[in-house]
């Protein structure tokens, strides 16, 4: 199951993570398209962040602001307004 | 803040800021508010004080800009003078029964990677709630501005006011942590 162990991991790990943040420059991106395929320590780094980040998103309860804040806020803000 | 470019808008243009370019964060502000308060009371404290200070700086404001990582910024720096003093201390969580779930998946099943990874992201949307708010609040802050968010690595230089190169190292730090917590790390096939 194990292929040969990547060169430099550590480099990988933080085009990794640019990738996941969405803030890799076309290089970055070349490296990884083309390393992580063959790479199978770096996919599973990489499918594990996704997942994680996946999850955030997905699964993580989003709190809506009470409609009385939202009520509140908009008195305070047609007070502001007249002063 | 820049000076030069501070107008002052007529109570239109205030009222039309206010519904088209405050309002419809009110729910990412609260949700982060809550996140690194957990209390709903002091949630809405926090929120109600950062839109009085949007209201009341609402001429520094350039209409259309981005005003959700400038409602952001207020909101942390309203955070860090006053909550975080009198904030409750997250909820200690113990790892020990999360930990015992995830030690049972030993490595040597005959499973193949992309099974793992499937059974792993079963997982971890289980735990990423309880993970995350065992981050510390640094930490917790840059998952939820990013991941749930969406800002940009600039705009979360900007709402926290430092460089960009600590917003990058902490959110990857902050990964670590998240993957050490939700156990994917031990659980994986024994690279260090
Ligand atoms: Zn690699």
């Amino acid at each position: 199951m194990k292929e040969k162990p990547c060169v430099d991991h550590d480099y990988c790990v933080s085009v990794l993570n640019l990738i996941i943040d969405g803030e890799a420059n076309e290089l970055e991106k070349t490296f990884f398209n083309t390393h992580v395929k063959e790479c199978l320590q770096c996919s599973e780094y990489y499918s594990i962040d996704q997942a994680i980040r996946e999850a955030i998103r997905k699964k993580l309860e989003k709190k809506e602001a009470p409609q009385d804040l939202i009520h509140l806020l908009r008195i305070k803000f047609k007070e502001s307004t007249r002063s | 803040m820049d000076c030069k470019k501070l107008k002052f808008y007529s109570s239109e243009e205030k009222e039309l800021i206010f519904e088209d370019e405050f309002l419809p964060h009110i729910h990412s502000i609260y949700n982060f508010a809550y996140r690194i308060t957990f209390n709903e009371d002091d949630a809405k404290d926090l929120v109600q004080e950062t839109y009085l200070k949007a209201f009341r700086f609402i001429d520094s404001f350039q209409k259309g800009t981005n005003a959700k990582a400038w409602l952001f910024r207020i909101l942390k720096n309203s955070f860090i003078n006053e909550f975080r003093k009198r904030s409750k201390e997250p909820v200690k969580v113990d790892y020990q029964e999360v930990e015992t779930y995830y030690n049972s998946d030993e490595v040597d099943q005959p499973i193949t990677s992309d099974l793992r990874i499937e059974a792993i992201k079963e997982k971890i949307g289980d735990e990423v709630s309880v993970a995350i708010n065992s981050l510390d609040i640094d930490f917790r802050t840059v998952i939820i501005l990013c991941d749930l968010e969406g800002f940009t690595y600039e705009e979360m230089a900007k709402i926290l006011d430092i460089p960009i190169g600590t917003v990058r190292s902490r959110l990857h730090r902050a990964r670590n942590l998240l993957r050490d917590k939700l156990k994917v790390y031990a659980d994986s096939l024994g690279y260090t």
